[in-house]
């Protein structure tokens, strides 16, 4: 009986160290777990996001898990789509904030007061397993350009962001909250250096 | 009997195994994100100047003074947006206190004039020491932006003590921005620490 249970636990360690090939899902957007509405919200300003463009150098997937015995499993959204899933993620922040944020297809269809759009120039993320551990690496380098209808002018910012983590047992769900809080953070900082001014985004 | 024994064993083995993988799982997450080009422009002239922060990131932090004056206001002094204006700020081990700053000003606050004053006081006795101000920010805002804010507010501070009639030959300013923080807390207690001018004797 012990024997038996202890050769199972061996069994699904080598299980989890072997490389299966498979995708490993990553939902973007998040969910998010930081704190909501930290500054004050914007009143009444309408903000549309278009989807993101995707500039990164590898567009295949997101990123490989490389495991210990060899060969690789890689991380990719389920939809494929990261330039609509991107701009969701900012909207879905933005409106966790206390925004009043929305999807669009084309600027100013709407009446929106701004439009923002971003261009994705780095998303990835990288595991590594080895003995008793699997490190994880995430880069996240977002171009944001705010269009202020009012008087069209633009505002221009990149936030960066680069998390890591290392876990005894690797589960997806240790990649997509590493993923998921980059996308946090990078929205956080966006937030933190633009201001309201009127029906428009100024830089602080 | 040696069954149940063997059990308790693998037991402990499991728990110890399990603790582990929970010890790991948590203790090595990192996060960072920073802003870098960043340019605001009018319809007519998009082509800004594009800032560069990563110049800025890379600031001089091996100088960082050993007594630094650990004075800065509690929590519970700035636990509200707006910091009490009259807080006490004692001088450090050097003489010389830090003030502080409102949020995105770097006017000089009635609070920090008995300070400021203090520091003069202990310059004047102390004819042949020359001064580095430090400008300090918190983190909201750009790293360009904050590294010229707490230039200013180094600044601010140069020109208070010539006025008060220390020589500016003795003063130099520098700035820090935000990568420095004295406190890295997500709060207006936290932020309101960090946006200060530090005062360090040569």
């Amino acid at each position: 009986m012990v024997r038996s249970l202890l050769w199972s636990v061996i069994l699904l360690g080598l299980v989890g160290c072997a490389g299966k090939g498979e995708r490993i899902d990553i939902a973007i957007p998040g969910q998010y777990t930081g704190a909501s509405v930290t500054g004050r919200a914007p009143g009444t300003l309408r903000v549309a996001v278009l989807p993101f463009e995707d500039k990164r150098a590898h567009q295949a997937n997101l990123g490989t898990r490389s495991h210990l015995w060899g060969g690789t499993s890689v991380f990719n959204l389920p939809s494929g789509n990261v330039t609509e899933a991107s701009a969701q993620a900012l909207v879905n922040y933005l409106n966790r904030q206390g925004w009043k944020a929305s999807l669009a297809r084309a600027a100013g269809q709407d009446g929106e007061d701004v439009t923002i759009t971003g261009i994705i120039q780095d998303l990835s993320i990288e595991a590594t397993s080895g003995v008793m551990h699997t490190d994880l690496s995430a880069k996240n380098t977002l171009m944001l350009q705010v269009r202020n209808h009012s008087d069209e002018s633009v505002v221009r910012e990149r936030v960066l962001g680069t998390g890591s983590d290392q876990v005894f047992w690797f589960e997806p769900e240790d990649a997509q909250a590493l993923t998921t809080e980059l996308f946090e953070k990078n929205f956080q900082k966006f937030l933190g250096d633009i201001r309201v001014d009127e029906r428009a985004i100024r830089l602080r | 009997m040696m069954n149940s024994h063997i059990g308790m064993k693998f037991g402990v083995i499991l728990v110890s195994i399990g603790m582990l993988m929970s010890g790991f799982g948590c203790a090595n997450k990192r996060v960072a994100s920073t802003s870098g080009d960043q340019s605001m422009a009018a319809k007519q002239s998009i082509d800004t100047e594009q800032v560069q922060p990563d110049q800025m990131a890379s600031a001089d932090t091996s100088s960082q003074d050993v007594s630094r004056s650990q004075l800065a206001p509690s929590a519970s002094e700035s636990g509200s947006a707006a910091m009490s204006k009259d807080s006490a700020v004692l001088p450090d081990l050097a003489g010389l206190g830090d003030i502080y700053f409102d949020f995105d000003r770097y006017e000089i606050r009635k609070d920090a004039h008995s300070v400021l004053e203090g520091n003069a006081k202990w310059l004047r006795n102390e004819g042949g020491r020359s001064l580095m101000i430090e400008g300090h920010c918190d983190e909201r805002g750009t790293l360009a932006y904050n590294l010229v804010l707490g230039e200013k507010r180094a600044k601010s501070a140069k020109r208070y003590l010539e006025d008060l009639g220390i020589p500016g030959s003795r003063i130099q300013t520098t700035s820090y921005g935000e990568v420095q923080p004295f406190c890295k807390e997500q709060n207006e207690g936290c932020w309101q620490k960090n946006r200060r001018a530090h005062f360090v004797v040569h």
